[in-house]
């Protein structure tokens, strides 16, 4: 393996960090990842960069990587004995959980509740997690002590490449914005995410597992799927406030529109699908002298080999009538994309990959479209801010949620679709110059299946 | 079929703890087509080795070296059937010979027998023997330890004074427990 592919692992942790958990804010995770009316909502329409912050309030709070807790205060997850030998891990009387550990890992701003955990195979004959492998001569079966089949799909996020995204960049770790007057801001920002991996057997190999037969002439194989990737980004946007616009019945409109463009420079890329895998013979056996078969390639950049460069346009417009606000977002409504980087391709042939250099682009329309709205509703005690988005990017998605304040004490709660069923409950205090916001996660237990409930904190400062 | 199981079984790591346990278990008979699980014993004395026309055994592939293996078991049932006109009687055990030993007969190269027994079945009658092994660090030890090898190779050997007769095998099958963290002990 060269220099370089030793940097992707780097790239990947960067990406997996940078991706699985500041995607969202916890005040929004509180509401099931509702996007409320706001200048923090102007990454995902620009026209919000012209509207006060006062009426739906922000999530300016960072979020706390208690994810770190979790891994560290649970004997099951925590890695630090290897410190002293790898076998503190590994000996039979260590609880380290491989499964808890990845879970956990995988979601470093959230303590889970209920980490995904071995001890769901415990067979109470023998007090073991067990996996039970039927092995004959026409396939493999791979079950628990109850003889139920194990699910053998994992993944992280979902892969997707320059080819679909265009120049789409994931949300950003943070942007630095500046008012550069008469309605115009510029904003420094680094992205790392876009991550995805998913690792899974391919239809042939699902089928044997499940019937325990093998057919003739077949290839059973493993698919990896991959991508991340990372880079700075320069924003310059225009939103201002139009002449109001009189509606009847509704009184008078606010209107709000803006626009804004960003150029990326891509730092890091990685876009990769392979499988490994065997084939049977005509009498549906494995020879066994018979060589693993790679296929797929996998295509990175990295900052000695190659770079990125990308530029896209995104529109908005906000409307505000009648105590509510209402408004749409097109981001990349023109893009485009280049990156520059390594291939490696393997053919089938050998287990050796074809190393060339190659590049990855993509130019056209492909937008990502947005559309929030809220309100508030007066109350004796107390007031309630309820809203509802709207969106598609690689998929639809879609929450309904509000936020009851009295006082310093904020309570949320929110039901969502994205990625699966989403459900958000949140509390938060505004103190004196600082914020505290907690939400509930859930996440779907890998391997297992089961609901993973969470905890995810954030702290904002303001002075 | 081993690169299969190997694949799988890093598959499952993620699924794994430090005392999980993977019970993993070899239908041997499987690999056997149906025609050939019955041996023809002609009359006379002698030993005939069952199955593997030159010695050679049973070749059963396992994935990897299983350094991980704590116990297990092996399971051979058989039908003796007396086709003769004389009583048919003799005694069996099981050879057991690492994969590069293509005589599992001759006590070299590795080869071993373990599992001995005696049998007698009367003129048109038919007996079932069982070879049911347990093995372990204090129980069939070599056994244990030719496993946990890698691929090894498997046969009955039976030894006979008839005037012919039938060997049938009915069931075949080696189960074995290890853990996996074990391997980076």
């Amino acid at each position: 393996m060269n220099r370089p592919l030793l940097s992707l692992p780097l790239v990947l942790v960067m990406a997996l960090w940078g991706g699985l958990g500041l995607s969202q804010g916890v005040r929004s995770m509180g509401m099931a990842g509702l996007v409320l009316p706001g200048p923090s909502a102007a990454y995902l329409n620009p026209a919000y960069a012209a509207y006060p912050s006062g009426p739906y309030g922000s999530d300016a709070g960072f979020q706390l990587p208690i994810g770190w807790l979790g891994l560290l205060l649970r004997p099951e997850s925590n890695p630090l004995p290897a410190l002293g030998g790898l076998s503190n891990l590994t000996n039979e009387n260590s609880p380290f959980d491989l499964l808890t550990f990845y879970d956990q890992f995988s979601h470093p701003y959230e303590f889970l509740i209920n980490p995904a955990s071995s001890r769901a195979f415990i067979n109470p004959a023998t007090g073991f997690p067990e996996i039970r492998i039927n092995i004959d001569a026409t396939g493999i079966q791979i079950t628990d002590y109850q003889g139920n089949p194990i699910n053998l799909e994992l993944g992280l996020g979902t892969p997707v490449g320059v080819g679909s995204s265009k120049a789409l960049t994931p949300g950003p770790l943070f942007r630095i914005p500046f008012s550069l007057g008469d309605n115009l801001h510029l904003d420094f920002g680094l992205f790392a995410g876009g991550f995805g991996l998913g690792l899974s057997p391919n239809d042939n190999l699902r089928q044997a597992l499940r019937s325990g037969q093998l057919q003739p002439n077949t290839e059973y194989a493993l698919n990896l799927n991959g991508s991340a990737q990372a880079g700075i980004s320069v924003g310059f946007g225009y939103a201002t406030r139009l002449p109001d616009l009189p509606i009847p019945d509704l009184g008078t409109a606010r209107l709000y529109a803006g626009t804004r463009g960003e150029a990326f420079y891509g730092l890091a890329y990685l876009e990769g699908n392979g499988s490994v895998g065997v084939q049977t013979d005509a009498q549906g056996q494995f020879d066994p002298n018979q060589p693993p078969v790679y296929r797929g390639s996998v295509f990175y950049t990295i900052p000695s080999n190659g770079f990125g460069f990308g530029v896209r346009a995104d529109i908005g417009v906000v409307m505000e009538a009648n105590g509510a606000t209402l408004g749409l977002g097109i981001r990349n409504a023109l893009g485009f994309a280049r990156w520059s980087g390594t291939e490696l391709r393997w053919d089938g042939t050998s287990s050796n990959p074809i190393s060339a250099q190659s590049e990855r682009s993509s130019f056209g329309f492909v937008p990502a479209f947005f559309l929030n709205a809220a309100t508030q509703l007066p109350l004796e005690v107390g007031a309630l801010i309820i809203g509802g988005d709207l969106g598609y990017e690689s998929s639809w998605f879609g929450r309904i949620g509000g936020e009851y304040s009295l006082g310093p004490a904020r309570v949320r709660a929110g039901l969502g679709f994205d990625n699966g069923f989403r459900l958000g409950l949140g509390a938060g205090f505004v103190g004196p110059g600082f914020t505290i916001d907690t939400a509930l996660t859930t996440h779907r237990a890998p391997i297992l299946g089961n609901t993973v409930f969470g905890i995810a904190l954030s702290l904002g400062l303001g002075f | 079929m081993s690169r299969l199981a190997l694949i799988a079984l890093i598959f499952l790591l993620a699924g794994c703890s430090a005392a999980t346990r993977y019970n993993i278990n070899f239908n041997i008979l499987s690999f056997i087509p149906q025609s050939q699980r019955t041996l023809s014993i002609p009359s006379g004395s002698g030993s005939v080795l069952f199955p593997g026309a030159n010695q050679e055994g049973l070749l059963v592939p396992l994935p990897v070296r299983l350094d991980i293996l704590e116990r297990g078991q092996i399971l051979v049932v058989a039908t003796l059937t007396n086709t003769g006109s004389s009583t048919f009687s003799g005694n069996y055990e099981l050879r057991l010979a690492p994969e590069s030993d293509t005589n599992v007969n001759d006590n070299n190269g590795g080869d071993f027998g373990l599992g001995a027994s005696s049998f007698s079945v009367p003129v048109g009658e038919s007996r079932v023997i069982t070879i049911n092994l347990t093995l372990s660090d204090t129980e069939n030890k070599n056994a244990l330890d030719m496993i946990k090898g890698g691929t090894f190779r498997v046969a009955i050997r039976v030894g006979v004074s008839s005037s012919g007769g039938t060997l049938t095998l009915d069931q075949g099958r080696i189960a074995v427990v290890g853990r996996p963290f074990a391997i980076v002990n």
